[in-house]
């Protein structure tokens, strides 16, 4: 999967969480779940789970610690998907 | 050490948290999962120890100049209804936690002195209308003070003529804010 498709997928995974829609129009890898898109912290282990879903990984404790931007979830995607 | 979180119960009731048994492996430790499980209203117990954690994160945070992270199963909380009170364990650290459970909202906070606290409901007014009107009430003239994030994002009030700086932690979820500040004979 391309690091594009990823990225996309995780904008398509946050929308229904995202409390500042501006954020969403500048999405990319920087792009901080809390400060940018405003999502809050429990609806942030949502995403956590929703991603787990999505790409059929499981996300465990540490990981989920550095999940805070666009740029996180991507790379911890990526391992994950490597180790499957 | 100060911190506080609100939780907006229309919102965090509808979410329905405690039938989410991934949800809560994720945030839960094995005795909060039990005591969540036979509170008489689960959800609302769920939430009262996910607002003592985000309380007691906050101050943590402040504390040791921590940067974020998202590990709240870390956090061991124990919770006495009766009390309206509670602790929270973060490593070697304990951080008591006063809880405020009215009908419409949960509010937690931590603080090792006297607080001065307040709930708002947002209705159209941004979180610094809020602020402002926050700060009205303990005689701090808006305009003489900023709000600052370090880069941790932990907030701080900033006196702009005197550099003087106070601490304040601010929550908002769904339809309300709360701010808490330290009670200072200045």
């Amino acid at each position: 999967m391309s690091e594009k498709e990823i990225i996309n997928k995780i904008k398509k995974i946050v929308e229904p969480y995202v409390q500042r829609l501006e954020g969403l129009n500048n999405f990319r890898e920087e792009t901080d779940f809390l400060n940018d898109l405003q999502i809050n912290s429990a609806n942030l282990v949502d995403v956590v789970l929703d991603v787990e879903d999505e790409f059929n990984i499981e996300i465990d404790n540490e990981s989920m610690e550095g999940m805070l931007t666009v740029g996180d979830a991507k790379s911890i995607i990526q391992k994950k998907l490597v180790a499957r | 050490m100060i911190g506080n979180d609100i939780i907006d119960l229309k919102v965090a009731r509808a979410e329905r948290k405690s039938e989410n048994l991934r949800f809560i492996d994720k945030v839960f430790t094995d005795d909060e999962k039990t005591a969540i499980c036979n509170a008489l209203d689960p959800e609302l117990h769920l939430w009262v120890l996910w607002s003592m954690k985000e309380a007691a994160y906050k101050a943590h945070q402040r504390i040791y100049n921590i940067p974020r992270k998202l590990n709240p199963g870390s956090y061991e909380c124990s919770y006495s209804c009766q009390a309206n009170s509670g602790i929270v364990k973060i490593g070697s650290n304990e951080y008591p936690i006063k809880i405020m459970i009215k009908s419409q909202y949960i509010h937690s906070t931590t603080y090792s002195g006297e607080l001065i606290q307040n709930t708002y409901i947002n209705g159209k007014s941004s979180t610094n209308e809020l602020l402002s009107k926050f700060l009205t009430t303990l005689s701090i003239d808006k305009d003489e003070v900023e709000l600052y994030k370090d880069p941790n994002a932990i907030p701080s009030i900033c006196n702009k003529n005197s550099s003087k700086i106070l601490p304040i932690t601010v929550s908002h979820h769904g339809n309300f804010t709360a701010f808490a500040i330290p009670l200072i004979n200045s």
